[in-house]
């Protein structure tokens, strides 16, 4: 007996038309269960009403539960924030937990407000009672993948700052790389930056043919290396023989009009 | 079981607590006391204890699929964490079921759904959900008559209660379906045992208005 007791301030068909749901259920003390068996022998109604009940409560739990424990307990530890258990608070009321727990077992009913003012016993504080327990099972969990979390928490930090340390390394480079000058040169670009580098500088008549002109160099083993330039000059570079000779050959031909000799440090 | 009166100053509850902690011991308060000592092995083993009836009471709570794991792993992270400030005043379901509620709660916050009830009452869900079966029953292989006529009204009940408040849900589900003293649910909603007969009685009223004349046809 806890001392509950049917309040007959109602009448005994209100009280047990309030109660008629845990009495279906069976979870009323002894005279709770009691008090309402009297009544319903003498009162068709809630008679009628409790049938009513126990039909719903049948209908009202068919049905399981699919989804897969194992896969949503996987999932919590993969969420689970590198976080070690809070110790009890020194007051269990200063839990949110214990707060709201506490305060609904005073304001329920006359028998758990004789405990009101004692403090709660935690787990933590039997741990405390029994530090031999305490020691024992401290020691027992040490072996346990969670009890190493925090070391585990520490490598993974030191892993992300060194992934970090490659990434900006790379960035580095890259930036690096790109920003360089480049070596790379338009093959119609103004300026080249090694300007070829030939033995004379030729100029043809103004009516020379270009098949003309290809014989003329042909024959001289010259060839064209750059130009024309702004005189309309073509650089040339003569494969073999003596420079100054075949010089001199190419002044005499008529559809040359100017050969000039280019020393070294001239074309650059 | 511990029992609610024990305190730090009653040496049997102090015996209680450490024969509760001892491995062998399969009681949820033992297993509880494990997971505060840390022990994970305890607290997987508690998880698979707690996943069915957790998983359906806050299916029932926030009628949200998506919702039920993200707030059913909210509860028991509070549990891994707090397990060490579990109270003996109280059964470690009735702290855990307190824990789900006020998950649920929170998680239905995101939404614009009224937690007490409200009396609005368009249409009869009892009328909803013959329609559904009327539905159903039109599979070219109809069900036997007491199959048909017990698959409609659970589908009324399922409709009547979803358009329920989540205080009258809770009461019916953890009444019905847990078996929970009044006691007990006044604790896990953290409110007055009056309270709880009270949202009971209009839970019924408001249930017995939706499901309609179907009621008088339960199984």
């Amino acid at each position: 007996m806890n001392g509950r007791i049917v309040d007959f301030q109602k009448s005994p068909h209100q009280a047990t038309q309030e109660l008629l749901p845990w009495f279906a259920n069976g979870t009323l003390d002894a005279d709770e269960r009691s008090s309402l068996a009297t009544h319903l022998e003498s009162c068709a109604e809630c008679r009628q009403e409790l049938e009513a009940l126990r039909r719903l409560q049948t209908a009202y739990v068919a049905g399981e539960v699919t989804a897969d424990v194992e896969s949503a307990l996987a999932r919590l530890w993969q969420n689970m924030p590198p976080q070690s258990i809070e110790p009890a608070p020194a007051d269990a009321a200063t839990a949110e937990e214990a707060l709201s727990l506490s305060a609904a077992h005073e304001s329920r009913s006359p028998a758990s407000r004789s405990s009101r003012g004692s403090p709660s016993l935690s787990f933590q504080a039997a741990l405390e009672h029994a530090p031999a327990r305490a020691t024992a099972t401290s020691s027992r969990n040490s072996n346990l993948p969670w009890r190493g979390n925090s070391r585990r928490t520490s490598l993974f930090g030191m892993a992300l700052a060194a992934q970090f340390g490659v990434i900006v390394a790379l960035g580095w480079a890259l930036w690096t790389w790109q920003s360089a000058p480049t070596r790379f040169h338009a093959l119609g670009a103004a300026q080249s930056p090694t300007r070829a580098t030939g033995d004379a500088i030729i100029v043809f008549a103004p009516d020379v043919e270009e098949r003309r002109m290809r014989r003329i160099l042909e024959d001289a083993s010259a060839r064209i290396v750059d130009g024309p330039t702004a005189a309309n000059g073509y650089v040339i570079r003569f494969d073999r023989g003596d420079v100054d000779e075949a010089i001199t050959r190419l002044s005499g031909d008529p559809a040359v009009h100017l050969v000039v000799r280019l020393r070294p440090g001239d074309g650059s | 079981m511990l029992k609610r009166s024990q305190t730090p100053a009653d040496p049997h509850a102090a015996k209680a607590v450490r024969r509760a902690i001892d491995a062998d011991d399969d009681s949820d308060a033992a297993v509880l006391a494990r997971v505060a000592a840390g022990d994970r092995v305890a607290f997987e083993t508690l998880y698979r204890r707690y996943f069915p009836r957790l998983h359906r009471f806050l299916e029932r709570m926030t009628r949200r699929p998506h919702l039920v794991e993200e707030a059913l792993n909210d509860t028991m992270l509070v549990v891994w964490r707090k397990a060490a400030s579990f109270t003996a005043q109280s059964q470690v379901s009735t702290w855990v079921f307190a824990i789900a509620y006020r998950k649920a709660l929170k998680a239905m916050q995101r939404f614009d759904e009224p937690v007490a009830d409200d009396d609005d009452d368009e249409e009869s869900a009892g009328g909803m959900a013959q329609r559904q079966s009327e539905d159903h029953a039109q599979s070219p292989f109809p069900a036997p008559d007491a199959a048909l006529l017990q698959q409609q009204l659970r589908a009324a009940l399922q409709v009547a209660v979803a358009r329920m408040s989540v205080e009258h849900r809770a009461v019916i589900e953890l009444t019905y379906y847990h078996g929970c003293p009044y006691g007990e649910i006044a604790d896990i909603m953290g409110c007055p045992v009056d309270t709880v007969k009270t949202r009971m009685f209009h839970a019924r009223r408001r249930l017995r208005n939706l499901i309609g004349p179907r009621r008088e046809d339960l199984p």
